[in-house]
C-alpha cells in the first residue's frame, strides 16, 4: 500500500528541451571538464547545481547542440518565459509543487500506521491537484509563442479537463472536507491520553486571555518561548491517538480509504517530465537575470547561418560580470567581427588588459549560445561550431621546463587532431614555459595548423609577432586606460599588435612622458 | 487600565503608552546635550535631588518632567491640582507608590533564570500573578479607605480607577482561573485532524479542578479510549510531554503576558505617582527652610507675562540650607529682561531663579515665591559662561558662540532664553557689538530673552530700545558698596564695580 512515484504510464507527450520528444537527441557537443574550466563555466555550474540541488543540471548545461533546429526550439521557451515574470513565477511554483507530491508520496511509505499512511496520500493528492491546477491557469493566461510551451499549454487542458483527473478532484475534496471535519478530546494525564468525542468548541486561552485584559496596555511583548521541534516520537504518539480517532469517526476514515484505493496513482508523466526539463531553463536563467536586472545586454543570437560573418556586440564575461557586480564595479563590454573569411584572432597587448577574459568570453558566447541560452550582448550573428576545443596553459607546477613544454605541445597536438573547418579553438598562452624564441617558432607553427585546418580560433599570445597579419588572422589588441592605467578596461579593439600599449601606460604612471618630463626638469 | 495622573485622560489625546511620561506637545528638538547643560547651570539637580530622597525612578521621573515643560494650560493646572491633594494626602501617595514598588520587586524575585519549557513558564506566572494578586487587592483597600476624600481628576480619577478594575469580584475570577492553570488533573485539550495525519487546532478546555474518576468508573455513557504509555516507554513518555507543551503554549504566551501586563501597570502607576511622591518630599523641604510656595499661574505664550515676588533661587537654598534673598519683578510684557550690575551681586542666582520657576511652573509643580506669573515657553534654553580660563581668549569665544549656534540650531518662537554673561569672551567693545546683533535678533524672532551681563556698553543701548520692549533690572548695592543681592529695575550703571571686589579680595584699593 505504498504508491511510488514512478510510474509506468505512456511517455512524454513534449519535450520543452528538443523539438521532437519521439527521435532521438539532436547532436551534441558535451564540454569536458578542463573544457568547462577553461571557460569558467566549471564554478558557475557547481552554483548552478547547488542552488538547484534536487535536479543534476551539469549534464544538460555542458552539452550544447549543434543543430540550428534544436537551438531555436530553446531559445522561442526561454523567450517566452523572459518576456513574462508571471510565467517565469509560474515555472518555480511548478517545480516547488512537484517536489513537494515526491515528497509527500515517498512520505506517505515511510508511515507506520495505515491511517497515516492513507492521510499523506490523500495530501500528496491535492498537492498535485494544486499544482496541475495552477499551472492550466498560469499557461492559459500567459502568451506564448514557443512551440514547446505551446504543447503544454494543450496537453494541461486536455488533461484539466479529463474525467479521471475531475473525479480525482471531486472526491480528493470530499474526503478533506470530511476529515476536516472530525473534532476529538484528548484529556493528558501522567502516562496516559485519553481519547473521546469532544463537541465543546470553546477556547480555555481565550478565555483567560478575556479575564486579563483589563491589564493589557501596549503592545504585546515577546514571551520569548523556544521554537517549538516536533520529534518522531511525537508523530508516533500522534499515529495512536489517530488510531482513536479513526474509532470514533468511522465514516470519513472510510470515504478516506476508498480514495487511496480508487486513484493509488495519480500523477501524469508529461507534467512531471515538462517540470524536470524547466530546472534547466530556470537553472540558466538563475545566471542571466540578476546580469540582465543589473544592465548588462543580452540576446539570442542568430544561428541560421553557417558561413555568415559573426557579430557579437556589447559582449562579456558572464562569471567575472557577475563578480564585478558584487563588488560594484563596472563591467567593460567588448565587440566580437569575423568576416566569413576570417577565422583566427591574435590577442596581444597588455597584461591585465584583458586578453585571457576576451578568449574566455568568445568560448562562452558561443557555448551559450549551443545552449539554445541567451547569450552576453547586444545583438549576435554567430556559427554553430562542431567542437569548441580548448589549450589553455595550466597553472604553475613544480616540474620541469621540458616536462610543461611537453604537456603543452601533447595538449595542443590532441586538439588541433581534433579540429575540424567548423571547430572553435581557444588557444591561450601556450608555450609559455619555454623561451621566447622557441615560443615563437612553436606559435607560428601552431598558427599555421590552424589556418590550414580552417578552424575558427582565438589565440591569445605575448608574442607580438604571430600577430603578423594573414588573410584569415585578425589582430586584436587588449588595451590600458592612458589617463588612469591602473583601471583595468579590459578593452579590445581591432589594430596591429604594436607591443607598446604597456609601455606608454607605465611612463605615464611614473610622470615619464615627454611633456611631463619637460616641466619637472627646471631649466 | 491606565492611571492619568500627568496627563489629562483626553479621547483627542491619547497617552503615548512608549513614553508615558513624555508630553504630546514636548518639544523634541532639544539635544540630550543641552539639556544636561541645562540641568547644571539652572540648578535643577539639587532640586531633582531634594524630590528623589534617593528614590532613582523619582529623580529620573522628575528631570524629565522639568526639561521638557509643558506647554498645555490644562495639563498644567491637572497636575497643580493633584499636586495640592497628594501634599494634603502625603501619606496615601506613598502607600500606593510603596505596593506598585513592591509588585516590581516580586516580579524581579521570581524572574530569574532563563525562560524554559512552555509549561514551567506558565507555572512561574501563574505564581507571579498570584502573588499580585495580594499586592491589586491591598491597592483596592488604600482607594476604597479614601474613597470621596478626593476630587482632582487625576488622584480622584485614579482611586475611581483603582476601586472600579480591582473590585474583589474581578480578582476572584482572576484567582480561580490561576487555580485551574496550576493543571492540578492533567490537560484536556481539542484537536482535529491535520494534513498527512497530524493533530492540528490544538486548543486548551477548561482544564477540570479535579481528576474525572467517576467518568471513568461509569463507562458507557459516551464512547472513549485511551493511550496508555507502558512505564518504561521513555520515548512514549517525552511525546506525551512535547503534546503537552504544544496543548499550552497559547495559554503560556497569555498568561505570561497577563503577569508582565499587570507588574507594567504597577511600574507605570509607580512613574505616574513620581512627580507627586517628588513633590510631596520638596514641598516638605523647602517649608523646613521657610522659603515660600506658591503654585503658579501660567498664562498663554502670546502674552509674554513675566511677574514674580519674593522669586527664591531654589537651587541655592537647598545647596545652602539656609534663608536666601528672595527678588521681585514685574517685566509686563517685554520680550527681553536685561540685568546689569556689579559682579558677584546675584544677577546669576537671579537668572537660575526664573529659569527654575519657569520649568517647575511647567512641570506642573509648586515654586519658590510668593507669587509666580509667566507665559510659558515652548521650551527653555540657557546660554553660560563655563570656560574661565582667560589665556585662550580667541578659543573661549569660539567655543561660546559655537555653543550659542547650537542653541539657534533649536530655537523657535515662543522660546525662553536665558543668557548668562553671554559674549563676554571678548573684549567689552566686541562683545556689546555682538550681542546686540545677535540678541536683538533673536527677541525679533518672538524668543523672550533674559540677559545676564556686565557689558555696559550693550546694557545701556538695549535699555534705551523703546517701547517697553526691554525691562531693565541692576544688582542692587549700597552706597558704601556693599552688595545686598537684590535685583532691583533702575537703568544700568556704567561701570561693574570690580574695584569693589578687588578691594573686597585684596583688602586694598591697589593702584
Amino acid at each position: 500500500m505504498s504508491p511510488s512515484p514512478v510510474h509506468e504510464r505512456a511517455a512524454a507527450a513534449l519535450s520543452l528541451l528538443f523539438p521532437d520528444p519521439a527521435a532521438a537527441p539532436p547532436p551534441r557537443d558535451q564540454l569536458d571538464e578542463d573544457a568547462l574550466h577553461d571557460l569558467a563555466l566549471d564554478g558557475l555550474l557547481t552554483d548552478l547545481a547547488a542552488r538547484r540541488r534536487e535536479h543534476d543540471l551539469t549534464g544538460l548545461l555542458a552539452a550544447r547542440l549543434t543543430d540550428p533546429a534544436a537551438v531555436v526550439h530553446r531559445q522561442a521557451v526561454f523567450q517566452d518565459l523572459e518576456a513574462d515574470p508571471h510565467l517565469l513565477a509560474a515555472g518555480e511554483r511548478l517545480l516547488e509543487a512537484l517536489q513537494r507530491v515526491r515528497r509527500l508520496l515517498a512520505g506517505a511509505a515511510g508511515r507506520t500506521t495505515v491511517h497515516q499512511q492513507r492521510l499523506w496520500h490523500l495530501q500528496a493528492a491535492r498537492a498535485w491537484i494544486a499544482a496541475v491546477g495552477r499551472l492550466h491557469e498560469d499557461l492559459a493566461h500567459a502568451e506564448l509563442s514557443s512551440p514547446g510551451l505551446l504543447a503544454l499549454r494543450a496537453h494541461l487542458a486536455a488533461l484539466v479537463a479529463s474525467p479521471e483527473h475531475q473525479a480525482l478532484v471531486e472526491q480528493a475534496t470530499a474526503t478533506r472536507e470530511q476529515l476536516g471535519a472530525v473534532r476529538a478530546r484528548l484529556h493528558l494525564e501522567v502516562n496516559r491520553i485519553e481519547v473521546t468525542h469532544d463537541d465543546d468548541p470553546s477556547d480555555y486561552a481565550d478565555e483567560v486571555a478575556a479575564a486579563f485584559a483589563r491589564f493589557r496596555s501596549g503592545p504585546p511583548t515577546d514571551p520569548d518561548l523556544p521554537p517549538r521541534r516536533r520529534s518522531d516520537a511525537l508523530e508516533h504518539l500522534d499515529a495512536a491517538v489517530l488510531d482513536h480517532i479513526a474509532h470514533l469517526h468511522p465514516t470519513p476514515f472510510a470515504a478516506l480509504a476508498r480514495f487511496v484505493t480508487r486513484h493509488a496513482v495519480f500523477t501524469d508523466e508529461t507534467v512531471e517530465h515538462a517540470g524536470r526539463e524547466l530546472v534547466f531553463f530556470l537553472g540558466v536563467l538563475d545566471v542571466v537575470g540578476p546580469l540582465r536586472r543589473a544592465g548588462l545586454p543580452f540576446c539570442y543570437p542568430d544561428v541560421s547561418g553557417d558561413d555568415a560573418d559573426v557579430e557579437v556586440v556589447d559582449t562579456f564575461d558572464l562569471v567575472l560580470a557577475d563578480a564585478l557586480l558584487t563588488r560594484g564595479q563596472p563591467v567593460v563590454t567588448n565587440d566580437l567581427r569575423l568576416t566569413a573569411e576570417e577565422r583566427v584572432l591574435v590577442v596581444t597587448g597588455a597584461n591585465q588588459g584583458g586578453k585571457t577574459t576576451f578568449a574566455r568570453t568568445v568560448g562562452q558566447v558561443h557555448h551559450l549560445a549551443g545552449l539554445g541560452a541567451p547569450v552576453p550582448g547586444r545583438r549576435a550573428r554567430l556559427r554553430l561550431p562542431d567542437r569548441i576545443l580548448t589549450a589553455v596553459a595550466r597553472g604553475e607546477r613544480l616540474e620541469d621546463r621540458r616536462g610543461r613544454l611537453l604537456d603543452d605541445l601533447v595538449r595542443i597536438r590532441a586538439v588541433l587532431d581534433a579540429a575540424g573547418p567548423r571547430s572553435l579553438v581557444i588557444a591561450n598562452e601556450l608555450f609559455r614555459s619555454t623561451t621566447s624564441q622557441d615560443a615563437a617558432v612553436l606559435g607560428r607553427r601552431v598558427l599555421d595548423r590552424l589556418v590550414a585546418i580552417g578552424a575558427s580560433a582565438v589565440v591569445v599570445t605575448f608574442l607580438d609577432e604571430l600577430a603578423a597579419p594573414a588573410p584569415s588572422v585578425v589582430s586584436l589588441v587588449a588595451t590600458l586606460d592612458a589617463d588612469e592605467p591602473s583601471r583595468r578596461t579590459f578593452r579590445v579593439e581591432r589594430r596591429a599588435a604594436d607591443g607598446r600599449a604597456d609601455a606608454r601606460a607605465i611612463a605615464r604612471r611614473h610622470r615619464l612622458t615627454a611633456a611631463e618630463l619637460a616641466t619637472r626638469i627646471p631649466r | 487600565m491606565r492611571a492619568h495622573l500627568l496627563w489629562p485622560d483626553r479621547p483627542d489625546q491619547p497617552d503615548r503608552p512608549d513614553q508615558p511620561d513624555r508630553p504630546t506637545d514636548a518639544p523634541e528638538r532639544a539635544t540630550a546635550a543641552l539639556d544636561e547643560q541645562r540641568c547644571t547651570d539652572l540648578g535643577l539637580t539639587d532640586v531633582v535631588a531634594a524630590m528623589a530622597r534617593g528614590d532613582r525612578l523619582v529623580a529620573e521621573v522628575s528631570t524629565r518632567l522639568l526639561l521638557d515643560g509643558v506647554t498645555d494650560l490644562e495639563v498644567i493646572a491637572h497636575r497643580q491640582a493633584a499636586m495640592r491633594e497628594a501634599i494634603a494626602h502625603p501619606q496615601m501617595v506613598r502607600t500606593l507608590s510603596d505596593l506598585a514598588e513592591q509588585g516590581i520587586v516580586l516580579e524581579r524575585e521570581v524572574y530569574s533564570g532563563l525562560v524554559g519549557r512552555p509549561s514551567s513558564l506558565l507555572q512561574r506566572s501563574v505564581h507571579v500573578i498570584e502573588r499580585s494578586l495580594g499586592v491589586l487587592r491591598h491597592l483596592h483597600r488604600v482607594a476604597d479607605r479614601h474613597a470621596g476624600t478626593l476630587h482632582s481628576a487625576a488622584l480622584g480619577g485614579l482611586l475611581d480607577l483603582l476601586r472600579r478594575e480591582l473590585a474583589d469580584d474581578h480578582l476572584d475570577v482572576l484567582a480561580g482561573h490561576l487555580e485551574r492553570l496550576r493543571l492540578p488533573a492533567g490537560v484536556p485539550v481539542g484537536v482535529q485532524v491535520g494534513p498527512g495525519g497530524r493533530l492540528t487546532g490544538h486548543t486548551l478546555r477548561e482544564p477540570p479542578l479535579r481528576a474525572p474518576a467517576l467518568r471513568r468508573l461509569l463507562p458507557g455513557t459516551r464512547s472513549s479510549a485511551a493511550v496508555e504509555l507502558a512505564d518504561y516507554d521513555d520515548a512514549g513518555a517525552r511525546a506525551l510531554a512535547e503534546l503537552r507543551e504544544q496543548a499550552l503554549t497559547p495559554i503560556t504566551e497569555i498568561v505570561a503576558q497577563a503577569s508582565t501586563d499587570i507588574v507594567a501597570l504597577l511600574g507605570h502607576l509607580r512613574r505616574e505617582l513620581a512627580l507627586y511622591l517628588g513633590g510631596i518630599n520638596l514641598h516638605e523641604r523647602l517649608t523646613e527652610l521657610g522659603l515660600p510656595v506658591c503654585f503658579p499661574t501660567p498664562t498663554p505664550r502670546h502674552e509674554g507675562a513675566l511677574h514674580a515676588s519674593d522669586l527664591v533661587d531654589v537651587g541655592l537654598a537647598l545647596r545652602t540650607g539656609g534663608a536666601v534673598v528672595g527678588n521681585d519683578l514685574d517685566a509686563g510684557t517685554a520680550a527681553m529682561v536685561l540685568v546689569t550690575g556689579a559682579n558677584q551681586g546675584g544677577k546669576s542666582t537671579f537668572l537660575r531663579s526664573v529659569g527654575l520657576a519657569q520649568s517647575m511652573m511647567q512641570a506642573g509643580l509648586f515654586v519658590a515665591a510668593r507669587s509666580w506669573r509667566s507665559a510659558v515657553a515652548t521650551h527653555t534654553f540657557v546660554h553660560a559662561q563655563r570656560d574661565e580660563d582667560p589665556t585662550l581668549r580667541h578659543g573661549r569665544l569660539d567655543a561660546e558662540l559655537a555653543e550659542l549656534s547650537r542653541i539657534v540650531d533649536h530655537l523657535r518662537p515662543g522660546d525662553l532664553l536665558l543668557c548668562n554673561e553671554s559674549f563676554g569672551a571678548t573684549n567689552e567693545r566686541e562683545g556689546s557689538l555682538l550681542a546686540h546683533e545677535v540678541l536683538t535678533a533673536i527677541v525679533d524672532a518672538g524668543v523672550r530673552v533674559v540677559f545676564v551681563t556686565h557689558l555696559s556698553d550693550v546694557a545701556n543701548t538695549l535699555h534705551r530700545e523703546p517701547g517697553g520692549r526691554v525691562h531693565t533690572l541692576i544688582a542692587e548695592r549700597t552706597a558704601d558698596g556693599a552688595r545686598t543681592f537684590r535685583i532691583r529695575p533702575g537703568a544700568p550703571e556704567p561701570t561693574a564695580y570690580g574695584s569693589d571686589l578687588y578691594v573686597e579680595v585684596f583688602g586694598d584699593p591697589g593702584r
